[in-house]
């Protein structure tokens, strides 16, 4: 995977690299937005990393120039700034997505994933992880051949859990996903329903699937 | 025309009048004398004595111009403190959201012109100093990120790293969890900041209150289940509010989550929604230990937590409540904080309804 990072700040720049190098990514860094703007003209780049305040050209007008020039490799926007409102100025200067600062590896590596599998367009109808499975459509969910009934919160939970392939998924992740809040609700609603989910899925198989990963959030994977 | 010579033109119109009445009358008295001389001679004019010809002179000249004096003196006053009037009324109205707007000026130069113009330059000034303050808040909260982000990230790597000692893993972890405090109180402080310029993103759009509270009672339940809280929604009148649903989902979890944090164990949480006139009431009333009466009237401050988060392990910044409190004022609402006798603590969100069209 052919990276390219368009970031000023030095030691951001620095801890992308090596979070993006450890799942296999090729990572070529512009430390603004001018260099940045000719490093995506040349091509060859899986997705570009760029945050919107840049010294010269900044990242919103980036973006706009390179899809107004046929560029189409995807870009996830990183700021500083405001929320909401950036990520729409984001989105509709042509990114494929947003993330605030300040943010975790894992989350970055979130978007990646589904960025990289949205663009293969791969549809897939049912979602694994050892005897546990999802049935996408008519989200029925199966332990061990045993169906198990989930709440739709419980339900989209697992679905979150189960697209993160392994990987940790952090609350924030969970919260927008599973409740489209943008705000960080304060509350330990999320434990509460992966405590929820465990009872349903984990307590009465083996081996456990859910894993608590201090911190950072949760991950569903063999063990 | 500067208030001194207004003052002073109406302070000797005043006297001219009262003095051409004064005169009036002694010319009337002094031409009877002589018409009475002129007819029946001096005899005749004798009959009256000087002192009844000034009492005369006193009671019909006099006193009306004493009265005109004064009713004349009144009217002079009320006109004269009439632009202080409207200056009174101007600083009365003046509080944060009306800073960049200056008092109209007569600009006649006289005292109260001046008097408005440094007036409005002290508004201005501390417009100032207000937005330097927000734009900090902003800044410092945005100049916070960036740093947060490296920490974060390379603590991240540090308590994953499968080679590290597990003490030094579980050191990192732990300074994770305090990056993590501290990126929430920075994220608190920037949602603070914004909705001070009023930058929040305000969506104004009809949003359905009851669903949304009851939506929130059910959440309520799930989080309180642990403590063994009962969570009762007694009330849940069908009522719109025009505003940013996600704003308001935000309040109702923010209040939620304080009744569920500041409970005791098998304690309970009722809510209410209830349209009162023209408003959209929300009532959320829950047991546990209450905040002592002198500290009651803090609660929206920010950074303020009552003794009972200190002494407990209640986490929190301490910015909920003042978060909450912006919110309900960007929907031109109302939010306040009390104890009701029977020690339950009680928040109330007075929000301005949609007719009922549904």
């Amino acid at each position: 995977m052919r990276l390219l990072i368009i970031e000023d700040d030095r030691k951001t720049a620095a801890l992308l690299t090596s979070t993006l190098s450890t799942v296999g990514g090729v990572v070529v860094w512009a430390k603004d937005g001018e260099r940045g703007l000719n490093e995506a003209r040349k091509g060859g780049f899986d997705a570009l990393i760029c945050d919107i305040m840049l010294p010269g050209v900044d990242g919103l007008s980036l973006v706009r120039t390179l899809r107004v020039e046929g560029v189409k490799t995807p870009v996830i926007m990183l700021s500083a700034r405001g929320e909401v409102e950036q990520r729409v100025e984001g989105l509709d200067a042509g990114a494929d997505d947003y993330l605030p600062k300040p943010f975790a590896s894992s989350e970055l590596l979130a978007r990646l994933r589904s960025l990289m599998r949205r663009n293969a367009g791969q549809a897939v109808s049912t979602l694994k992880v050892a005897d546990l499975t999802l049935d996408v459509a008519s989200r029925e969910v199966r332990r061990g051949g045993r169906r198990v009934d989930l709440s739709p919160r419980e339900n989209l939970l697992l679905e979150c859990l189960l697209r993160a392939e392994g990987s940790v998924v952090s609350r924030r992740d969970i919260i927008s996903a599973v409740w489209e809040y943008d705000f960080d609700p304060g509350t330990n609603l999320v434990d509460v329903y992966v405590r929820r989910l465990r009872d349903k899925i984990d307590r009465d198989f083996t081996p456990a699937l859910i894993q608590t990963v201090r911190c950072l959030g949760y991950a569903l994977r063999l063990p | 025309m500067t208030l001194r010579r207004r003052i002073l033109l109406y302070y000797s119109i005043t006297l001219s009048l009262s003095l051409v009445i004064v005169g009036y009358w002694s010319w009337f008295e002094f031409n009877e004398q002589r018409n009475v001389v002129l007819r029946g001679g001096v005899e005749a004019a004798l009959k009256e004595s000087p002192l009844q010809e000034t009492l005369e002179i006193i009671f019909y000249g006099g006193l009306p111009a004493i009265l005109l004096g004064i009713l004349g003196g009144g009217l002079l006053m009320r006109r004269a403190l009439r632009p202080i009037e409207e200056l009174t009324e101007a600083l009365e109205k003046t509080d944060v959201s009306n800073l960049s707007n200056p008092v109209p000026r007569s600009g006649n130069g006289d005292e109260l012109d001046r008097m408005t113009a440094v007036f409005n330059r002290m508004k201005e000034r501390l417009g100032l100093s207000f937005t330097q303050a927000r734009e900090f808040t902003l800044n410092a909260s945005h100049e916070l990120k960036t740093p947060l982000t490296v920490i974060h990230g390379t603590l991240e790597q540090m308590a994953t790293h499968e080679q590290a000692a597990e003490v030094d893993r579980e050191r990192a972890a732990s300074l994770l969890e305090e990056v993590q405090r501290l990126s929430s109180i920075v994220g608190q402080l920037s949602f603070l900041a914004r909705a001070d310029a009023g930058l929040l993103p305000s969506a104004r759009e009809p949003v359905a209150l009851d669903d949304l509270v009851r939506d929130l009672a059910e959440e309520t339940m799930i989080l309180a289940s642990g403590a063994e809280i009962s969570v009762t929604l007694s009330e849940c009148q069908p009522l719109s509010v025009s505003g940013d649903k996600m704003r308001l989902r935000q309040l109702l979890l923010n209040l939620a989550d304080n009744a569920v944090k500041y409970n005791e164990r098998s304690g309970s949480i009722e809510m209410t929604l209830v349209r009162q006139n023209d408003d959209a009431v929300f009532t959320i009333t829950n047991t546990g230990m209450s905040l002592p009466v002198e500290l009651r009237s803090r609660v929206f401050e920010r950074f303020f937590r009552g003794d009972l988060a200190h002494n407990s392990a209640i986490e929190g910044s301490g910015l909920g409540l003042s978060i909450a409190k912006s919110i309900v004022e960007a929907h031109q609402g109302v939010i306040c904080y009390e104890v009701l006798p029977d020690g339950r603590t009680q928040v109330v969100v007075t929000l301005p309804a949609l007719l009922a069209q549904r």
